[in-house]
């Protein structure tokens, strides 16, 4: 009874739940540490580097702080791509939320994970990150899913 | 039986304080807590230099370097938490002592995440490792680091470049 409720939430569309990126966390490739640090300090959870054709090459979150203070520390212009985690592991908008929490999963991702408009072109879309996700899956299903 | 099991306790942590076995388990601890600093601080252990810096980070003070005074807190808590469980045995445990000094912050962090969540394990969305309680950590973890970053940048000689004005003190 309890997994057919929640099975309907999980097929939803990675789109309903995504942090578009014309508000979020995107630096282009040329970005240095410093502008990650203000993306950090303005709220967000993680940072998605992408290249000239918008597509994402590499990301921060908060496990990359420790290594990002020491270099910004040694030198401030140090580029973010020298210390980004690539590649990126993304989803395509029309993927399922299931879908992306199994690759959440298997991969050991726990901010969230990258969303591309489609597969072709791999224009990164936005973010879905995980606190959102379970929010709103959390409303979704209700208080006696819990 | 529980009121046997606790004056049991009792009398072993009035014998181990007495017989100075708690003093020992401490010790023993921290010499297994700067142990395990150690091993780390040198390369012994971990994947790569990025999992020895992750650990390091912790103990490093403003200047990025580490410093004694958090290692020696490090230490100190793995001294005390030694002491507590000897407090429980009938008999001095050095080794034990020294494995609970060595990894302490595992121990702890597998008490608290064990008790603090009230959720069943495998829920309708804990089989995919998403619960509310997740989602608080991770709000958690991402104010720590937007404090940090904004620590970071407000450092002297640092002018942030947009983004957030950088609160005063």
């Amino acid at each position: 009874m309890m997994s057919q409720q929640a099975s309907q939430p999980l097929r939803s569309r990675v789109e309903l739940f995504l942090e578009p990126a014309s508000k979020t966390n995107k630096l282009p490739d040329t970005a240095a540490l410093v502008n990650v640090l203000e993306k950090f300090s303005e709220g967000h959870a993680a940072v998605v580097i992408v290249d000239s054709q918008e597509r994402p090459v590499g990301i921060f979150t908060p496990s990359d702080m420790t290594r990002i203070r020491q270099a910004f520390l040694q030198d401030r212009k140090t580029p973010a791509k020298d210390l980004m985690s690539a590649p990126v592991e993304w989803v395509e908008l029309s993927d399922t939320i299931e879908h992306a929490l199994d690759l959440m999963q298997s991969k050991g991702i726990h901010t969230g994970i990258a969303v591309v408009t489609d597969r072709r072109s791999q224009k990164y879309a936005g973010y879905l990150y995980r606190s959102s996700m379970a929010k709103m899956l959390s409303a979704m299903l209700g208080p006696k899913a819990f | 039986m529980d009121a046997l099991t606790d004056t049991n306790v009792i009398i072993n942590s009035i014998e181990a304080v007495t017989e100075w076995r708690g003093l020992w388990a401490f010790l023993i601890g921290m010499v297994g807590s700067v142990a395990y600093f150690t091993v780390v601080y040198f390369g012994f252990v971990g994947s790569g230099k990025e999992s020895r810096d992750l650990i390091l980070g912790y103990f490093w003070g403003k200047n990025g370097r580490t410093t004694l005074a958090k290692v020696a807190w490090y230490s100190l808590v793995g001294g005390l938490i030694a002491g507590v469980f000897q407090l429980a045995e009938r008999a001095f445990v050095p080794v034990q002592s020294f494995i609970l000094g060595a990894t302490w912050p595992s121990i702890v962090g597998q008490l608290l995440s064990g008790r603090q969540s009230g959720l069943p394990p495998g829920g309708p969305l804990g089989d995919k490792g998403i619960t509310p309680d997740t989602s608080k950590l991770e709000e958690d973890k991402a104010a720590r680091v937007a404090r940090e970053a904004t620590d970071l940048l407000a450092e002297p000689g640092q002018t942030p470049q947009g983004g957030q004005p950088t609160p005063g003190p």
